[in-house]
């Protein structure tokens, strides 16, 4: 017996109502059979002796049958009922708790249960989130999960106590995957929860959550945490997250460099192929962590190794994709899978070879025999486009606009015919604007049956597109009246204003406009809006086409047209009628007739417009015929074509308008074009805050010590973890150092999870330094001493204090335990003194600190004095030896050391550097004089730094 | 992006599940009630065979939707969401019903309809998907449904 037929906990009067309601659904007797149940429920609720659970747990349920099967649509009648489920949410039965919550989040789609119950539910959460019973704890997270986003109340109340659970290490997988997420349902309805907070308390929150990548081995909780962080990157800052791209990558290895069908690791798996949610939620995160083009994965952060990785992981997938033939199911998850990642693959290598590999490849599954493989195909291309722009945008034109073109002929599928539009719009540059227009202009004509909704947007596409490429304008007239007249339902009344105004404006047009709009008034049934532009401009201009209509042809053409068209258009056609008079007073008694008829129209402004003009006839024929001529003098030039500019009546959230320009454009193109809407880039990538927020690990002192003064040793150790550094400065260019962290697990047990970071002072608005990441380090250590190391450059661009130096951050779990540390690294100003290469004598020291002193005066010296006890002449050269220095070995002056060397930096050049340290007889210090060539703030930097290295 | 809700409905247009994971957008469609029709007037107009199983639905909704038998199954989803994956969720979800009652069919679904929620939450809340493993949901599941 399947689990489900378990009759355990089945309500028999439940199955008899739903029996009964199925009998007669759709007649009346439907209805009267729910009122009766209604009835009866709330009878029972009433009841004096109480109601015992089971019954209670019936009758809540025959109330969220009746909800689900009316469709939703019995919201009051159903609200008496409330009170008896929160009597199950009380209850310390499952199957009780169960239907009481689930019949709650039912109703909490509606505002006016959620408003009458907010308190209480809240207070009933909180209770069972405390619970020790597992699965009462889970059905609240559940409920949290739901309808947690439906008001900012859960959020306040409910926060701290779900993070407690997804943060504590005594918390079972499942509860910990559904605290996730209703963490993030909190969340996304309300990012203050994490903005609010103290930089501090944040930054360890978000750790909390970055940590809990290292958990590898559920994946249950893998796919809910994606999300969750994918939030934290996108809205709250990017850069806490910015470390896990070597873990992704390294999961989405796993995932897709698995066997197929290697039983081992189901969870990585679907029907058989890599399970295309981890790959999807990894890669959306990804998304979001690497930046456009790609940018920050070869600038800084990453190594070459991952980056390999990550494009291994792309033609994993389109090889998988493209070889197999399998059943339905497993193809959709492979092609899944393989848009993913060649989604994200024009990010990992943005040259325009890898684009138009990806590009090419995909165009030959625009023909699949799948549809949903050549809508998603279409979709993929439509993003490549916008992303990538040119190169994607000439490879598809280049070899595929005929095959494009041809299938918008042929497609009877109205969403992919959407999406072939879409890219066809995209595809459209000033090299094929003309074809394409009029291709598209064809597919109008052609697909009648095309929903009004399609032909709707087409026209707009079209009309867009035309007038984006209007440089030829005799083009631009002809094809936008094909486009008014193939498309009868059109509303908008731009285009045929714009026709007018481009018209007036060009007198060579005037004469062609007229003889095309004669044609196109002539057929049966004429666009409204085209009879709008043919009634103004013939009107204006019918002395221009006289030899091919007379005026007097026109009228008939207009009156013919006047019992065809809406109110405003007659009263168009009314003041065309008096024009034509202008032009042919001949005409004045058809004219006047047709007036006298109008004063009787039901229309005010028919009437009103009709008299008027009677009475202007009338006037003038009396009077003096010159009038008319001074009323109707020519229409002018239109003064600026902003009235009607395309751009403001944009709809915003036209997907395909909302594209920046990867296209030169026409003039006509405003400034008020959105743009692009792809994912905005974080916020926060760009501040210092993070360097700041970092609370240092306690201690640090020594190792940072260690580091200004040795190239290897021991940065940092305690029970668990010893990391030792190595420097080597390269010979060449002394500006740049090689600095490798290596980590040694000092535990009995594995290291899960490890993941560093460099945080730079800033990493751009000129930063001082730049690094480099060579090699990220495993993320798994073995018990006892297995190691990794973790290796970047890094080189000074120019002169900063000791106090800006970078932070190494790590975290990791051991045993259980959650371990981070903050350490500065010892790489300074000093760290970049180039390697000793003659001795220096105390003559050629006196000379040049003298220099330096008739060059720069003051300006290039510092003098501070430190503590430091037990020390004497021969420790401090020794020191200042291993720091780097050139020291002058001499025995003439028995309480002074004299050092000196060249300091590098990439940007500023180098700089001389010259120390006197004398020690001070008095109490155990010593006083030190800095001299450099630079006139800035070196000298300080240096001293500060040598206070360091000798200060005990 | 998260799902928006997932609908089952039959073929008359009856709802057999709903669950909704965000406020309904009422600018459009003023009531669920509305706007389940909407849905179900657009997924039955189409031709099954010769269209695509996604379809564009509002300004911020595709529906992506595949038939069983006797009954849609559709997911709401956002405009810049793939929809291959969530033919695979919808399909993931048939699948666990399958084992979980058995063969199932409509009347599974209307007299357990409880049971069958129970299936969705543990598969779906925030509008993610919780866990992708058949073997370990059919037991987390037996187990609950077996609690008093």
């Amino acid at each position: 017996m399947a689990l489900g037929q378990n009759q355990q906990n089945n309500m028999k009067g439940l199955q008899l109502f739903i029996a009964d309601l199925r009998a007669n659904q759709k007649t009346k007797e439907h209805a009267r059979r729910i009122q009766t149940e209604l009835q009866n429920i709330r009878t029972q609720f009433t009841q004096k002796s109480g109601l015992n659970g089971y019954q209670r747990k019936k009758y809540v349920a025959k109330m969220a049958y009746i909800y689900i099967t009316t469709n939703a649509g019995m919201v009051p009648e159903l609200l008496f009922g409330l009170d008896q489920c929160f009597q199950l949410l009380k209850s310390s039965n499952f199957s009780e708790k169960w239907i009481g919550y689930m019949t709650l989040e039912l109703l909490f789609n509606h505002a006016v249960v959620r408003n009458s119950v907010l308190e209480k539910t809240i207070s009933c959460l909180k209770l069972d989130l405390s619970s020790g019973d597992a699965n009462a704890v889970s059905l609240a997270l559940n409920f949290v999960g739901i309808v947690g986003n439906r008001d900012e109340i859960f959020a306040d109340n409910l926060s701290e106590t779900i993070f407690g659970i997804l943060r504590s290490p005594v918390s079972s997988a499942i509860l910990k995957r559904k605290a996730c997420l209703a963490f993030l349902t909190l969340i996304r309805y309300k990012p203050q929860i994490l903005t609010n907070l103290e930089d501090n308390k944040r930054t360890l929150w978000i750790e909390r959550i970055t940590t809990l990548l290292g958990d590898e081995n559920d994946h249950g909780l893998l796919l809910s945490l994606l999300p969750l962080l994918e939030f934290i990157a996108r809205e709250i800052d990017v850069n806490p997250c910015l470390r896990l791209i070597p873990q992704l990558a390294e999961i989405l290895h796993e995932c897709l460099s698995k066997k197929q069908n290697s039983a081992n690791d189901a969870d990585y798996q679907f029907s058989g192929v890599s399970n295309p949610w981890i790959v999807g939620n990894c890669v959306s995160l990804l998304q979001v962590l690497v930046s456009d083009n790609g940018e920050n994965l070869i600038g800084s952060n990453i190594d070459q190794q991952t980056l390999g990785k990550l494009r291994v992981c792309v033609s994993h997938a389109v090889s998988f994709a493209l070889a197999s033939d399998a059943n339905p199911v497993t193809k959709n998850a492979q092609y899944s899978v393989m848009f993913t990642m060649l989604g994200f693959a024009c990010k990992l290598d943005p040259t325009n070879e890898a684009i138009s590999n990806s590009v090419t490849g995909l165009c030959e599954l625009m023909t699949s025999n799948d549809l949903n493989t050549r809508y998603s195909t279409f979709d993929l291309l439509i993003k490549i486009c916008k992303v990538n722009g040119t190169t994607a945008i000439k490879t598809i034109q280049n070899e595929h606009l005929t095959r494009l073109v041809d299938m918008l002929k042929r497609e009877s599928d109205v969403t992919l015919l959407r999406k072939i539009i879409d890219l066809l719009v995209i595809l459209t540059d000033v090299s094929n604007f003309k074809f394409v227009v009029q291709e598209l202009l064809s597919a109008l004509e052609a697909h009648k049956s095309m929903d009004f909704a399609l032909r709707e947007d087409l026209s707009f596409q079209i009309e867009r597109l035309i007038e984006l490429h209007a440089d030829d304008l005799n083009w631009f007239v002809l094809s936008s009246l094909r486009l008014l007249s193939s498309n009868t339902s059109i509303k908008n009344d731009h285009v045929w204003k714009r026709i007018c105004q481009i018209v007036v404006n060009n007198e060579p047009l005037h004469k062609l406009a007229c003889e095309h709009l004669i044609d196109y008034l002539h057929a049966p049934n004429v666009a409204e809006s085209l009879v709008k532009a043919g009634v103004f401009l013939l009107a204006e201009y019918a002395s221009l086409v006289n030899d091919k209509v007379s005026a007097g042809d026109l009228f008939n053409l207009f009156t013919e047209k006047y019992f065809q068209v809406s109110n405003l258009t007659k009263a168009m056609i009314l003041t065309g009628m008096l024009k034509l008079y202008h032009v042919e007073p001949q005409l004045s008694s058809v004219v006047v007739k047709f007036f006298q008829l109008e004063l009787n129209s039901f229309d005010v402004i028919l009437q009103t417009r009709s008299y008027e003009y009677l009475k202007i006839i009338q006037y003038s024929k009396m009077n003096d015929m010159t009038f008319i001529d001074k009323l109707l003098p020519g229409m002018p030039p239109f003064a600026s074509s902003k009235d009607t500019d395309i751009m403001s009546k944009l709809p915003k959230t036209q997907e395909l308008l909302s594209l920046e320009q990867p296209f030169t454009s026409g003039n006509t193109v405003d400034s008020n074009n959105k743009p692009a809407s792809l994912p905005t880039p974080p916020r926060s990538r760009k501040n210092n805050k993070l360097y700041h927020s970092q609370q240092l690990t306690p201690g640090w002192e020594s190792g940072f010590k260690r580091m200004l003064i040795h190239t290897q040793g021991v940065f940092y150790q305690d029970t668990l973890v010893s990391v030792l550094f190595r420097v080597e400065t390269k010979e060449e260019q002394p500006s740049t150092s090689k600095i490798t962290f290596t980590y040694v697990n000092k535990s009995d047990w594995e290291i899960t999870g490890l993941s560093c970071e460099i945080i730079p002072l800033r990493a751009d608005n000129n930063p001082p330094y730049v690094l480099q990441v060579l090699q990220s380090p495993d993320s798994k250590l073995a018990p006892s001493n297995g190691r990794t190391s973790y290796t970047f450059e890094i080189t000074t661009r120019f002169p900063f204090p000791q106090e800006h130096a970078s932070l190494l951050s790590s975290q990791f779990k051991c045993g259980g335990q959650y371990c981070s540390h903050r350490l500065k690294i010892g790489y300074t100003i000093l760290s970049t003194l180039s390697p000793r290469i003659s001795e220096i004598k105390l003559a050629q020291f006196v000379q040049r600190w003298k220099s330096i002193g008739d060059s720069l005066g003051k300006a290039g010296e510092h003098v501070d004095v430190v503590e430091c006890q037990h020390t004497n002449l021969q420790k401090l050269m020794k020191t200042m030896s291993k720091v780097g220095f050139d020291v002058v070995q001499q025995s003439s002056i028995p309480n002074i050391a004299f050092a000196g060397g060249i300091l590098h930096t990439k940007s500023d050049g180098n700089y001389g550097c010259l120390l006197k340290l004398r020690l001070l007889d008095s109490d155990d210090k010593v006083q030190i004089t800095c001299k450099t060539t630079s006139s800035g703030d070196l000298s300080r930097f240096v001293i500060n730094c040598i206070k360091k290295v000798v200060e005990e | 992006m998260p799902v928006q809700f997932i609908l089952c409905l039959n073929k008359q247009g009856i709802v057999r599940l709903l669950r909704w994971f965000e406020k309904l957008d009422t600018s459009q469609y003023a009531t669920h009630q509305e706007y389940i029709r909407q849905v179900f007037k657009v997924i039955s107009q189409r031709d099954h065979r010769r269209q695509s199983n996604f379809i564009e639905f509002s300004k911020h909704t595709k529906l992506v939707y595949k038939g069983y038998a006797g009954l849609y199954f559709v997911m709401g989803v956002d405009k810049q969401d793939e929809e291959l994956i969530y033919l695979s969720q919808i399909h993931l979800f048939v699948e666990v019903l399958d084992s979980f009652f058995g063969n199932v069919c409509e009347l599974d679904i209307l007299f357990n309809f409880y049971k069958t929620y129970l299936v969705m939450d543990e598969m779906f809340i925030a509008g993610e998907i919780q866990t992708t493993s058949k073997k370990e949901l059919l037991e987390r599941i037996g187990q609950l449904d077996r609690l008093n």
